[in-house]
């Protein structure tokens, strides 16, 4: 990412493309994209990673033991659950469209609406809420300490199993999930022949019509927040608790209806979309984002173009590298 | 000196407490520099991350950075780094520091607010920026567009990409396009409407760009930043400031301790070595005790025996372990006069030292009289702390005395008797010889004349030593007390008795005025008689006699010397004349027993004085008699 960033300043500077390529080989041949490749997580903690994942999938952190965060996370699934609304614990119905956990560590603060401003402390979110996990930490302390995880955390953390821990080794996980290796990284890396090419018209089109303004960065979103509807506003007929966004957050009216920019990376994965589950068709959503955030309406081979793009972005998870950075 | 062995091991701890503390505090002062320096170098790094966010949203604003991601990295950096900061001791425990570091968090919180705002309207601005000319000129290419409009409208866009902040600049977009009002309801494709809309959002989110733009930098996160270093350095200075007087503190006491320490070992040197002599003596002192052959004890001041010699254990058959601890009563006999431990007791808790014989019970019972010395010990303020008994047994002693006591009287009733009983025989003797010669007297032939010639001369000697065998019996005693007595007198009957002899030998007598003395009128006579006839016997043929008797004062005795002109002594044969039956010259030449000088040397030291001897051989003899000059009568 620095490196990234050391070349994009250094090509501004520079004020050609080309001069950046030339000095850097075939290194980045897209130097003002606004779409960076993902970078596989250095320095990562393999025990704590493999800790995590058992824990992300054990059911023991919710209250009845029915649901792991995997339940809403599934990574079979593109890392979410396809719900517009994710079911918690007794078949309670949440309020808001679970997004994936891929590239979750991309993301410029957790939730939404930004509120946890890291992922160890996006874990007590899910597992504490009430139409979700509705644990409570003591419990699940306390079962922690006498299940198959206790001597892990010994061996790993050095302690007892803790909220602290339990947080971290979760986390180190989710960093694990980021997806490496797109057909679309390897076309920003130089590989002409990664992409096809309708998902390169679809990508020059992303980026004419201003998706990529806001869809940007390595995770394609999740670096920053936007208003829905600058010139389109969804919410005139009804609006929920979940639909005020940041302003749940920062209290201040400006911040109405903000949200974080989500990640595309996964979404041809991951439908249904938006905030609250709303729209279960790609195209559909891109159109939507056009009407509302850019008052255009693009047309639906665009549109197509678009989504035939949008499908070249999910990689691999990365899992853990321990080779370290030349 | 014990309190000084107490005090060593106590200076030594608080020596040792106070340098590891010291050693402590600098480690922790140590520990403390370290963390300040990693500290300072984090304030450092939050005023670059800063700095290059800054740089970032300038950026941003100004449309030339590709993608957010790079100022998310500082963004999380600059979070990270907070969030361990708050919580670092140096900022979380100094109350100050703490508050100053939350105006600095709540003004970083609020600038970042300020950035997702920036970067939102940045996004759209920019989107706009690129779509908005292109728009317009999709919209001038068309022909049914009136000139007007489009000017208009490019006019629109131009205030709505150059108008600086300002509450007025919608408001002036919407008077400047207002003559577009109505025909846009009359445009058929919305085009119009399409575009007006787009300017007017540019304009707000443009706006709302300058607007957090100048939220964003008005915030003064660099002071607050600087605030809380101040407040840090300020709390870090003083508590070094602290530590560094603690230390000093520490560090004299330390010196100081050690100082004491030092000062002490050189007392406990000195002590030790004024031990080792002391010990020194102390040993000499008990070999020489144990080795002695006097038997010692030591009892403390209550008579419990602490200490008994060897030979007080060969003495009393008690060993040491068995008396120590008990009393020396272990040795009474029950024969010694009560009165006499009364007077014991008396003496020594009175702090003198009792002298005397007390009659003591060995172990197996046997009684052996010991000739005590008792003295008390008593410490450097005259206290009684013990009591040194040394004993001497002196019954084999006691019993020789005794048998010689009596083999003297023996020899003394011997003498006696033989002298006065031999007497009668020898002067029977004499007298029948004597008139048998006068009866026979010349009938006898010259052979038996010559023959009771010897007889009578012999007789004659056998009466001279028999007399002189019963005054030197009687000389070593006294019947009657001493009186005073003049020596004039008695000399002058010595002298009365002599005079035949004197006149004969035409000899020259000179005397002083001799003092009174305590003494036996008689022996004194018989002890001038024979000091006197002697200076006459042994005169020099060669020379008139001369003798001269005269007294001198010398402290409490008076020195009485009879000095003659005679033949004088041998000075090798000087001490063989005082001998009883001793003499140097025979009989033919100086008639005598023998036993003169030896008699008067016995009465003069019965008298409690002397008698010697100065002569030189042909020049004379001086005969010394010291008497004692006080009233008070010898034992």
């Amino acid at each position: 990412m620095e490196v990234a960033n050391r070349l994009a300043a250094l090509s501004l500077l520079a004020g050609a493309c080309t001069v950046a390529t030339a000095a850097f080989g075939q290194a980045r041949p897209h130097a003002y994209d606004p779409i960076a490749p993902i970078e596989a997580p250095l320095g990562l903690d393999p025990r704590k990673v493999e800790l995590g994942r058992a824990l992300f999938h054990d059911p023991i952190l919710s209250r009845d033991g029915t649901l792991s965060c995997a339940s809403c996370h599934d990574l079979d699934r593109g890392g979410a659950d396809g719900r517009a609304h994710s079911v918690g614990v007794g078949g309670a119905e949440g309020e808001i469209n679970a997004p994936t956990v891929f590239n979750a560590a991309l993301n410029i603060r957790q939730f939404w609406d930004g509120r946890a401003p890291t992922l160890e402390a996006q874990v007590s979110g899910p597992v504490t809420n009430p139409i979700e996990m509705a644990a409570d930490w003591p419990d699940v302390i306390a079962r922690l300490k006498t299940s198959r995880h206790a001597a892990a955390f010994r061996e790993v953390y050095g302690t007892e199993p803790s909220e602290e821990t339990v947080s971290h080794a979760v986390a180190e996980f989710e960093r694990s999930l980021v997806t490496v290796d797109s057909r679309f990284d390897r076309w920003l890396r130089g590989d002409e022949t990664a992409i096809g090419a309708g998902e390169k018209r679809g990508y020059a089109l992303f980026r004419s019509y201003g998706c990529a303004s806001c869809h940007q960065g390595a995770a394609v979103g999740g670096n920053m927040f936007s208003r829905i509807g600058f010139f389109d506003m969804p919410f005139a007929v009804s609006e929920t608790r979940t639909d005020l966004g940041r302003f749940a957050v920062t209290g201040r009216s400006d911040d109405r209806h903000v949200f974080k920019v989500p990640s595309l990376r996964m979404a041809v994965l991951t439908p249904p979309y938006f905030h609250d589950g709303s729209v279960a068709d790609l195209g559909e959503a891109v159109a939507l984002m056009g009407r509302q955030q850019l008052g255009r309406d693009i047309p639906s081979e665009d549109i197509e173009l678009i989504v035939e793009f949008l499908g070249s972005l999910p990689g691999r998870p990365a899992g853990v590298h321990t080779e370290t950075p030349p | 000196m014990r309190v000084r062995l107490i005090l060593l091991p106590m200076l030594f701890a608080c020596a040792a407490a106070t340098a590891f503390a010291t050693a402590g505090l600098i480690f922790r002062s140590g520990a403390d520099t370290r963390r300040h320096v990693d500290l300072i170098s984090r304030f450092e790094e939050v005023v670059q991350i800063e700095g290059v966010m800054d740089r970032h949203v300038l950026d941003i604003i100004a449309g030339m950075l590709p993608h957010y991601d790079p100022l998310m990295v500082q963004e999380h950096r600059l979070t990270a780094r907070q969030a361990a900061m708050a919580r670092q001791s140096g900022i979380a425990d100094d109350p100050t520091t703490a508050a100053a570091w939350q105006v600095y968090a709540r003004v970083t919180a609020a600038k970042l607010e300020e950035m997702d705002r920036i970067k939102r309207s940045a996004a759209f601005v920019a989107n706009q920026e690129s779509y908005l000319p292109s728009a317009l000129e999709a919209y001038r290419v068309d022909e049914s567009r009136r000139e007007g409009e489009v000017d208009l409208l490019d006019r629109g866009l131009i205030l709505a990409l150059s108008a600086r902040v300002g509450d007025d600049v919608p408001l002036r977009l919407r008077q400047m396009l207002s003559p577009l009002e109505h025909r846009v309801g009359a445009d058929p494709d919305g085009a119009l409407a399409h575009i007006i809309g787009h300017l007017t959002r540019l304009t707000e989110q443009r706006q709302a760009l300058l607007r957090a733009k100048e939220a964003y930098f008005a915030q003064p996160s660099a002071a607050a930043l600087a605030n809380a270093r101040d407040a840090y350095l300020a709390a870090y200075a003083a508590r070094r400031a602290e530590a560094l007087q603690k230390v000093w503190v520490l560090l004299g006491l330390t010196v100081g301790l050690l100082a004491a320490l030092g000062a002490l070992l050189v007392l406990l040197g000195r002590a030790n070595r004024r031990t080792r002599t002391a010990r020194d003596t102390m040993r000499k002192l008990d070999i020489a005790v144990e080795q002695s052959p006097i038997a010692i004890l030591i009892t403390d001041r209550d008579g419990a025996v602490e200490y008994a010699n060897p030979c007080f254990t060969r003495l009393t058959g008690w060993g040491r372990d068995e008396v120590l601890g008990a009393n020396p009563r272990i040795l009474g006999s029950g024969a010694n006069p009560p009165e006499i431990f009364a007077e014991l007791w008396r003496t020594i808790t009175a702090g003198l030292v009792w002298q005397g014989e007390l009659i003591n019970r060995k172990k197996d019972g046997a009684l052996f009289i010991g000739r005590e010395v008792i003295s008390p010990v008593t410490d450097a303020e005259g206290a009684i702390t013990h009591f040194v008994a040394m004993m001497e047994d002196i019954t084999s002693l006691r019993a020789g005395e005794e048998r010689l006591a009596d083999a003297n009287s023996e020899i003394k009733r011997l003498l006696f008797a033989a002298s006065h009983d031999l007497q009668e025989p020898v002067r029977s003797v004499t007298l029948f010889s004597q008139l048998l010669q006068r009866q026979v007297g010349t009938a006898l032939g010259d052979d038996a004349r010559e023959s009771l010639h010897f007889i009578l001369t012999g007789t004659k000697q056998l009466r001279h030593m028999i007399t002189g065998l019963a005054t030197f019996a009687r000389s070593d005693h006294t019947a009657a007390p001493f009186v005073p007595v003049s020596l004039n007198g008695v000399t002058n009957l010595v002298i009365k008795d002599l005079s035949r002899d004197l006149e004969e030998s035409e000899a020259v007598f000179e005397r002083d005025d001799l003092p009174t003395v305590l003494g036996d009128s008689g022996l004194l006579g018989v002890m001038f008689d024979a000091v006197l006839g002697n200076a006459l016997k042994f005169r020099s043929p060669e020379r008139t006699p001369h003798i001269r008797l005269s007294a001198g004062r010398d402290g409490a005795r008076w020195i009485i010397e009879v000095a003659d002109n005679g033949i004088g002594i041998a000075e090798e044969d000087l001490n063989d004349l005082i001998r009883p039956f001793s003499r140097l010259h025979g009989r033919e030449a100086y008639p005598g027993a023998g036993l003169g000088l030896a008699t008067a040397q016995r009465i003069a030291r019965l008298h409690g004085g002397g008698l010697d001897l100065l002569s030189r051989p042909g020049e004379g003899t001086t005969v010394r008699i010291t008497l004692p000059a006080t009233a008070e009568p010898a034992d």
